[in-house]
């Protein structure tokens, strides 16, 4: 017998071996190797050193590449959250069948490529796009409205690509109602909307944050939909790294900025979390 | 060993962690045998199952099959055939599939694999269903293909692990006369784990009773009921009615006895030898227990060896081919078992008087509580 | 199921339907795009002409690059359900000491965000000398395509009954058999599904692939996204309407084999 439980240990680790060789070659040691370029000099093999990090918190360049980056973020989240809710919820009291479709249609262009997607926007919002001639051609307005190209056509890029994510969160939560608790409600005398500021909207607590630290920490690292979406005049911090990187080829900066996206969305993640979860949340929500 | 088995369980021992789920367990099977292990959840019976299939390996002792050592023998070679409790069909394949499977394995020639399933499912009554899959089947059919599957490859030992704890009462009962029938049939020495003692009794030449790991008492059936060898098997065979009492005194047939609610009662002498003072149980099964009207005809006078307390009828259940009474006598509350009869009926509230002869009754050891 | 009120559009449905419509429409309006027979990238199209997709052989890194994304999502899609699914049988069926935190560290790479990802892989792989080649590239989409086969393979296992692989043992089946007999069998579809979504992970793969290509290593996505910086020309319309219709080909399967709903399930560490 202990034999065979070393066995079995031993098959396990062999079945994981070529998993974790993965994670760490290609994950783990390159975000290693990259927190020590963007603290040492000379690539990593230099002394130590925060001159990088100074860099970043110095120039207020950055501060305000940050800040925008921020802000985006919390537009997206709070767009996604007040279309999605009514979304999950609709779903929430729909048929298997109409759920399913829903689901279906709002996941599977999740499944193509974001490139592709920001494309289809282009010719929604263009000055020469759906929109815009629409509006023009019954009169509404006499020249294009600017919709691209600016932090505008940013947030509804990223809401078409995120809030999928805020949806399926908050659906789940819901699903996970119990039906009799509005019988309940209902008997003793609680209107509708009662119901839904008194069960729906705090037993959907749970999803609700789900869905919103999920899409700030994705809306935060995006990098395609800033790019082709906001243009040159909207630069977020992924495209910050990105040219840092490829273009200016400063590999400790952009390093260094890749921490500074990392760290501040858990930063903002970690404190929302904190503010939110306050001891009867815990005490209700903790399994 | 002058005589040879087909199992052989010698000083088995398992632990899981600290806790000791087999302990010392000694068997032999016969040829041809069926014997069940029967005990409550966690008595470690399945244990004892998965230990002999090879699922799992013992700590301690040896387990012989057809007189071959099999201990540190994978499952797959042991050459056993299994029924399990939840079927354990393949779903991606048909029943014939299914069935043929081991055969496949041993690599039988195609005709002969077809020639082989079709006898089979004939023997469980099921030869139209070879196309089918296991999910287009009921839960008694899945049941029969999966003893089909088992027998197939004619295997020197059957294992069966609740096989009808998941079908309803009415089709357990069919299934396992129908498992009986076979068995006696084929002649395939068996092992059956149960925790339904209807069942244990029905099928089984002996009976192996276990609690805790420990086994409790290896006997027919009809020695496990009569004779309980504990007072564990006495309380989770049949039905007991148990009083706590002290050892007051013996002649060389009785040993006479006074219950903690101040009632004396006699029971018979077996092997075991009291002082007086030592604490005991008696149990006594409601049907041997004797009711009668206060003040009847039918009234007998005390006698030697005979038990006998009045009390009052607290409740009356009509349960077919017998009634069952609750007499409550002092602080005791007693069953009985009675044929129903229509020219004697008792009301609820009616005095009664409750008598046993004392060779009814079985006395052991107080269990520490 | 809250109250259901049936017929009447309902603001919910009102919202609902919007969107969705949102969601699909710029996958929509890409296809009556590319049959415009101008030059123009306008909506509503003018004319109608293939000349954008008989321009796309004018352009030998669309076909070049296509091909290559093919060829690459295809070599990802194998080897990294290979290496996810012995990953989740490894945790599933033999629970090792430290199953959960293993799991944790197999999923990290959707914890944290693929373009820093890219950036470690670019500045590691320039360390060791696979900066800019195809292993390079292809061990990259391995390493984020590999948590969703894991995820998926390891949900598929959960409804799986390990007392088949007893009967089957004792029915004389060696290890080995058991798992191509039985085991396998009944986990495929999840190891599909999985497959596919590694596929699909890999095909549509930008902001990893960003630091990963070089000139003769072109993803199709990678293409298009540098295209498009310069130019916005029917012409992407036309390569975007052909790579819509192939991914909805694989969805539909996925939707069949899986269902969508389930791969995106119970995630509170996607991506």
């Amino acid at each position: 017998m202990p034999q065979l439980k070393r066995s079995k240990g031993l098959i396990a680790m062999l079945l994981l071996v070529p998993g974790l060789i993965i994670i760490l070659g290609v994950f783990v040691l390159p975000m290693i190797y990259m927190l020590m370029i963007s603290l040492r000099e000379d690539m990593g093999r230099g002394a130590w050193t925060l001159v990088s990090y100074a860099h970043l918190f110095q120039d207020s360049y950055y501060l305000e590449i940050l800040w925008r980056t921020v802000k985006l973020s919390l537009y997206t989240v709070v767009v996604c959250l007040l279309l999605g809710y009514p979304v999950a919820m609709y779903m929430a009291q729909a048929a298997p069948k109409m759920r399913g479709l829903i689901t279906f249609l709002i996941l599977s262009p999740h499944l193509i490529s974001v490139v592709i997607r920001n494309f289809g926007w282009v010719v929604i919002l263009g000055d020469d796009g759906f929109i815009n001639n629409t509006l023009m051609s019954l009169g509404i307005i006499s020249g294009p409205l600017r919709l691209l190209y600016n932090e505008l056509g940013v947030v509804i890029g990223l809401t078409d690509s995120l809030i999928v994510y805020m949806v399926l969160a908050i659906s789940t939560s819901l699903y996970a109602i119990d039906s009799s608790l509005y019988k309940a409600a209902g008997i003793l005398g609680a209107s509708r909307t009662k119901q839904f500021f008194s069960i729906t909207l705090p037993l959907s607590l749970p999803g609700i944050f789900a869905g919103t630290t999920l899409v700030f920490s994705l809306a935060m690292s995006s990098f395609v939909t800033p790019a082709l979406m906001g243009g040159t005049s909207v630069k977020v911090l992924p495209v910050l790294a990105y040219e840092q990187m490829m273009a200016s080829l400063d590999w400790s900066l952009g390093a260094a900025i890749a921490f500074l996206l990392l760290g501040s969305t858990i930063l903002l993640v970690t404190i929302f979390t904190r503010l939110v979860e306050t001891k009867r949340y815990k005490e209700v929500f903790s399994s | 060993m002058t005589k040879s088995y087909d199992v052989e369980l010698h000083q088995i021992r398992k632990r899981f962690g600290s806790t000791t789920v087999v302990d010392n367990f000694n068997l032999q099977v016969e040829r041809g045998e069926c014997v069940t292990f029967l005990g409550p959840s966690g008595c470690g019976k399945t244990t004892t199952l998965n230990m002999l299939a090879g699922f799992l390996e013992p700590d301690e002792g040896t387990l012989i099959i057809k007189g071959k050592p099999m201990n540190g023998v994978p499952a797959n070679k042991r050459d056993l055939g299994m029924v399990f409790q939840t079927y354990s069909l393949f779903p991606h394949m048909t029943v014939a599939e299914n069935v043929a499977y081991g055969l496949k394995l041993r690599k039988v020639s195609k005709s002969e694999i077809e020639t082989r399933v079709r006898k089979v499912l004939d023997v469980v009554k099921l030869p139209h269903l070879t196309d089918r899959y296991p999910k287009q089947l009921s839960g008694g059919q899945r049941q029969r293909i999966a003893i089909a599957r088992a027998l197939v490859t004619e295997p020197s030992l059957l294992l069966l692990d609740e096989p009808l704890s998941n079908l309803d009462a009415k089709l357990r009962e069919e299934l396992r006369e129908e498992i009986k029938r076979l068995q006696q049939e084929i002649g395939v020495t068996t092992i059956f784990v149960t925790h339904d003692q209807e069942e244990a009794m029905y099928m089984s030449d002996r009976i192996v009773v276990l609690d805790h790991g420990k086994v409790e008492q290896i006997g027919t059936p009809e020695d496990i009921y009569q004779q309980p060898a504990t007072a564990f098997v006495h309380e989770f065979v049949g039905k007991s009615n148990g009083f706590q009492a002290v050892i007051t005194g013996g002649d060389e047939h009785h040993w006479r006895l006074k219950t903690t609610e101040g009632m004396t009662f006699s029971a018979k002498r077996n092997d075991r030898l009291y002082n007086s003072g030592d604490e005991v149980s008696v149990y006594v099964r409601p049907e041997y227990i004797s009711l009668e009207k206060v003040g009847s005809m039918q009234e007998t006078a005390e006698e030697a060896g005979v038990n006998s307390i009045s009390g009052t009828v607290k409740l009356l259940s009509f349960l077919g081919s017998f009634i069952e009474v609750i007499v409550e006598a002092g602080s005791h509350i007693i069953t009985v078992r009675t044929n129903y009869s229509p020219i004697i009926s008792f009301a609820e509230g009616e005095p009664v008087k409750l008598s046993w002869n004392a060779y009814q009754a079985n006395i052991f050891p107080r269990k520490e509580a | 199921m809250i109250h259901v009120k049936k017929r009447r559009p309902t603001v919910l449905g009102i919202i609902t339907f919007f969107v969705v419509l949102m969601v699909v429409s710029p996958l929509l309006i890409i296809i009556p795009t590319s049959f415009t027979s101008t030059g123009a990238l306008r909506f509503p199209p003018e004319g109608f002409s293939l000349q954008w997709y008989v321009k796309i052989f004018d352009r030998p890194e669309f076909i070049d690059s296509f091909w290559f994304s093919l060829q690459l999502a295809l070599v990802t899609a194998v080897i990294a359900t290979i290496i996810g699914t012995l990953a989740a049988l490894a945790l599933h069926k033999y629970k090792p000491r430290g199953a959960g935190m293993i799991n944790s560290l197999l999923m990290s790479p959707l914890t944290v965000p693929s373009l820093i990802i890219g950036i470690a892989a670019l500045l590691f792989f320039t360390r060791i000398g696979l900066a800019g080649t195809f292993i390079g590239l292809l061990l990259s989409h391995i390493l984020i395509s590999v948590p969703y086969v894991v995820r998926l393979v390891y949900t598929g296992l959960s409804t799986f009954d390990y007392t088949l692989e007893r009967a089957a043992s004792i029915l004389g089946a060696n290890s080995f058999r058991t798992f191509w007999d039985i085991t396998f069998p009944i986990i495929r579809p999840a190891v599909f599904s999985g497959m596919v979504f590694a596929f699909l992970t890999s095909f549509d793969n930008v902001t990893v692939s960003l630091f990963m290509v070089s000139p003769s290593t072109t993803t199709l996505p990678m293409a298009i996204f540098s295209y498009m910086q310069e130019s916005l020309t029917p012409l992407v319309a036309s390569i975007s309407s052909i790579v819509i219709l192939l991914s909805l080909v694989f969805i539909f399967i996925l939707e069949r084999v899986y269902g969508l709903d389930r791969l995106f399930g119970s995630n509170s560490h996607a991506h």
